[in-house]
């Protein structure tokens, strides 16, 4: 938080709606005595005078008016919540067993650096203390605490209200596996812990070559005083009002964690907990929240923050990858000092969508001197109006939301081919670490972010951010709101709908549609969505796919809280990062992570193209080619002349075509029937062929010598009256807008709609 | 003898790459391809200043220079990537009339560090 700066943040319970529901908005006022909240409709982002400017029209709603600003706190660190009745309060009698894998034991990262290798760490963190468990409170007497000191295991306790230690020797080494007990007695007067490596597959080094050893220490101890409040597994608490926030977070896997009472004889002894962390509640043993403890007394815990299950644990064998098949191989959560997918604010006003509030991109909108915030949202339709849907790419929203890469990795220039172009907005960003990081991003322990959540403050969501990685900079909602004002222009009343409400509602969603467009940049999609659009254009629906890199690769929204997106990665093809072996399988879907195209759905299949190359440096314009003329295709071209380049002019790059790109490919499934109309102008080598190409790295990947990176526009009809319009490519909707939307591109997006409006077959020439 | 750590044998490795990758460098960046850069900052451009364009802006991002966009259209400013300051960026207070403009002077700045004074090793790339 900046020290005396203005500043408005906030975020709503969820991203879409539909009339008669009702939204949250949750609000931080720093530096801000009260603020003025009003509804807007957001019709356009992009500020720039290349476009027609940042647009957006007050509406009268029921939460108008002026709020009392209060700062709000947004506290990062994933663990277990475990309440209990009481038995867990203090460790008079008790052993306690723990296995800990630590990924960031000290200071140094010793992780992967992701594809842009990250080198510096733009959060700063403040203890050297990482808690494995803990009843305690900072700064409050009682209770206990098992952690890492600077990578030393130690254990704490409180006696005459002063807190004890007792503390191992060795540091512990990072990747590897390592089981701590504590032994806790005033009988016997003594407190012992220990620590001990663990062999196991996924260990960094080798048993034979670690130069590892077991660790012990032994300490006398009569008191220890309880604290009556409850266990947490991979944090400790510290107190701000009302709540209790994640404080000295574990940066880790923790697995196998077991409280016993310490009986008289040797066969007394009593479990306490017993918590299993690969086990579900559910019949579709997805491992969501809940944490089952085994015990009788059945203390189940509550996961915060979304650490990462479904992780290998100190019993894996290498065999068999699916947590669903091998529980006990999973016992195992990853927990992360920077994971934030609530903040957790109170709310500071509702609004319930009135019934008469036409579909459309909204905000909630909040404002006082020096300050302002969108918390945008889309409104469904309460009953189908309108024959146009937009879709709009939510969950890709998600995945690049709160981008920090620019300030934290040595390649973000060398991906882009240029210095790269932060806004203001990023600058706020790094401003406050605590809102987290994007799915781009390694964890500070050099893991990679594998969640995205929409209930914390998200800047590159603003509507006016521009993404540094373009000059230009239209990048997911703003590109989209270029789609959606193209719209309004040519009069088009359309629904907005999004990637959370299709994966939720399936097919029937699109049914009744004559035209679904997508976004600019569907890249991260669900299976039920890619089955949805299938079965809309099997079954007479018409799709304009009017963006790049689309149907890309997987993303999961949580069943239980679809404000949270899952979004590992494979070990294969373009990815940012990718999850460890054993690692890359959903949890909140059982989906395998990773690129449709490596699961039997290639892009091009569902849409004619599919992802080819990516490149930030200059788009291009399109060349027609020879399908273009044919008469099937003459509506495309209606007013534009036969050798006429199109799209030489855009927003983003210069160009209709750039950014990230997509290709035809038949080999990839592109239909045997789609006309094949245009194809991208050169590309530099900027653009580098999409790894998922590269089976073996060969010379010559770059634009000017790879015939691959190219962009290309597909028209196929489909059995039953569907068609699809495809452009592969991202640039294509900051190209719309040029001249006062009098330009090539628009006319021949318009062209397609209105023809893909007329219920007529598009293989019926007329 | 002192245990080494393999931080300090990456680190070794790291500077026997970068000794041999900046004497490339050093010997393709004539003012010929300098000047190619300056005069179009975004290129396309030829095979030597790629090469060039790409080492000059591989160098670790603490201390690094970014742009910042101040307007709808403009000015722009460059800002030195340093946790700690506002933003985690230190910004210049010349405004420059495109983010072109930007990049040259980044590149002018650049290519004079990488040559280093005469007869001296220069800067490092960094990792
Ligand atoms: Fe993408």
């Amino acid at each position: 938080m900046g020290t005396d700066t203005a500043g408005l943040f906030g975020y709503s319970n969820t991203l879409s709606g539909r009339p008669g529901e009702t939204l949250s908005f949750h609000v931080s006022a720093e530096n801000v005595g009260s603020y003025r909240a009003e509804l807007v409709r957001l019709r356009h982002g992009f500020t720039g005078s290349a476009g027609p400017g940042f647009l957006e029209d007050s509406v009268p709603s029921s939460f108008d008016g002026e709020y009392a600003g209060q700062a709000q706190t947004c506290q990062p660190g994933s663990y277990v919540e475990v309440k209990h009745d009481g038995k867990l309060a203090d460790c008079a009698e008790t052993s306690i067993r723990a296995y800990i894998y630590p990924t960031l034991p000290r200071s140094e990262r010793s992780g992967e650096f992701g594809a842009y290798h990250v080198s510096q760490n733009s959060m700063v963190r403040d203890s050297q203390l990482q808690t494995v468990l803990s009843t305690t409170i900072a700064g409050e007497i009682g209770g206990y605490s098992l952690a890492l000191d600077d990578g030393i295991p130690t254990f704490s306790w409180f006696a005459d209200g002063a807190i004890r230690t007792l503390t191992l020797n060795q540091h512990l080494q990072d990747h590897q596996w390592y089981l701590l007990e504590v032994t806790a007695s005033a009988a016997e007067g003594a407190v012992t812990l220990s620590a001990s490596p663990v062999a196991n597959i996924m260990n960094r080094n080798a048993e034979a070559t670690a130069g590892l050893d077991s660790d012990f220490a032994r300490c006398s101890a009569t008191q220890f005083e309880p604290r009556v409040g409850d266990l947490r597994i991979g944090s400790s608490a510290r107190r701000v009002g009302s709540r209790l926030l994640a404080y000295e977070t574990f940066n880790g896997k923790i697995g196998g964690v077991r409280i016993d009472q310490l009986g008289d004889e040797p066969s007394g002894q009593r479990t306490l907990g017993d918590w299993h962390f690969g086990l579900s509640p559910r019949s579709d043993g997805l491992l969501l929240d809940v944490v089952l403890d085994k015990s009788p007394h059945a203390f189940h815990g509550t996961c915060v923050n979304t650490p990462t299950r479904g992780v290998t644990g100190p019993l894996f064998q290498g065999f068999v990858t699916d947590f669903r098949r091998v529980p006990d191989e999973y016992d195992a959560i990853h927990f992360h000092d920077d994971d934030i997918t609530d903040a957790d604010w109170p709310a500071s006003f509702s609004f319930e969508i009135p019934d008469g509030l036409p579909s459309g991109v909204y905000a909630a909108k909040v404002s006082a001197p020096g300050a302002e915030q969108y918390m945008p949202f889309f409104v469904l339709p309460s009953e189908r109006k309108n024959r146009v849907a937009v879709l709009f790419s939510t969950a890709t929203y998600l995945a690049y939301s709160n981008d920090r890469i620019a300030f934290e990795a040595d390649q973000a220039e060398i991906i882009v081919s240029h210095t790269p172009i932060v806004d203001g907005l990023d600058l706020a960003l790094q401003d406050h670490p605590e809102f987290g990081r994007s799915c781009y991003e390694i964890h500070n322990d050099g893991s990679g972010v594998v969640f995205g959540s929409s209930r914390r403050p998200i800047l590159t969501m603003q509507p006016t951010h521009r993404a540094w990685f373009q000059h230009g900079g239209a990048w997911g909602l703003p590109a989209d709101l270029c789609i959606s004002h193209w719209l309004e222009h040519e009069s088009i009343p359309f629904d907005a709908i999004t990637d959370h409400d299709l994966d939720r509602e399936g097919h029937e969603l699109l049914d009744g549609y004559d035209v679904v467009i997508t976004g600019a940049h569907p890249e991260y999609v669900t299976r039920a969505e890619i089955e949805s659009i299938d079965t809309y254009l099997s079954t007479g629906g018409r799709l304009m796919y009017l963006g790049g890199n689309g149907f890309f690769a997987t993303a999961s929204f949580d069943p239980e809280q679809p404000h949270v997106m899952e979004l590992r990665r494979a070990d294969g093809g373009t990815r940012p990062h990718q999850s460890p072996f054993g690692d890359a399988r959903h949890t909140t879907s059982g989906e395998q992570a990773g690129l449709w195209r490596n699961k039997g759905l290639p892009p091009q299949k569902l849409v004619g193209v599919g992802f080819a190359a990516q490149g930030f440096d200059r788009s291009t314009h399109y060349e027609r080619l020879e399908d273009s003329h044919d008469p099937m295709a003459a509506f495309v071209f209606d007013g534009i002349a036969s050798d006429e380049l199109i799209g030489g002019f855009g927003i983003m790059g210069g160009g209709a075509a750039g950014a990230e790109i997509d290709c035809y490919d038949p080999s990839l499934g592109t239909a045997p029937g789609a006309l094949l109309l245009a194809t991208s102008g050169p590309f530099s080598d900027g653009y580098l062929l999409a790894a998922e190409e590269v089976y073996e790295t060969l010379p010559g990947l770059g634009g000017t010598e790879n015939p691959r990176v190219r962009a290309d526009i597909v028209l196929c009809p489909i059995e039953g009256g569907g068609a699809y319009f495809s452009v592969g490519s991202i640039a294509f909707s900051g190209s719309l807008s040029y001249n006062a939307y009098d330009n090539n591109v628009a006319r021949m997006t318009g062209n397609v709609l209105q023809r893909f409006l007329r219920k007529e077959p598009i293989d019926s020439v007329m | 003898m002192v245990q080494r750590t393999t931080t300090e044998r990456v680190a070794e490795l790291d500077a026997v790459f970068d000794r041999r990758f900046n004497a490339r460098v050093r010997s393709d960046l004539t003012s010929d391809v300098l000047d190619e850069l300056l005069r179009n900052p975004l290129g396309p451009h030829t095979d030597t200043a790629s090469r060039v364009r790409r080492a000059l802006g591989s160098m670790t991002i603490t201390g690094k220079q970014l742009i910042l966009s101040l307007g709808p259209d403009g000015p722009w400013a460059i800002g030195v990537v340093t946790v700690g300051a506002p933003g985690n960026l230190v910004v210049d207070t010349d405004a420059h009339h495109s983010y072109e403009d930007a990049m040259r002077v980044i590149f002018a700045n650049r290519a004079a560090q990488f040559a280093g004074p005469v007869g001296t090793e220069g800067t490092s790339h960094g990792n």
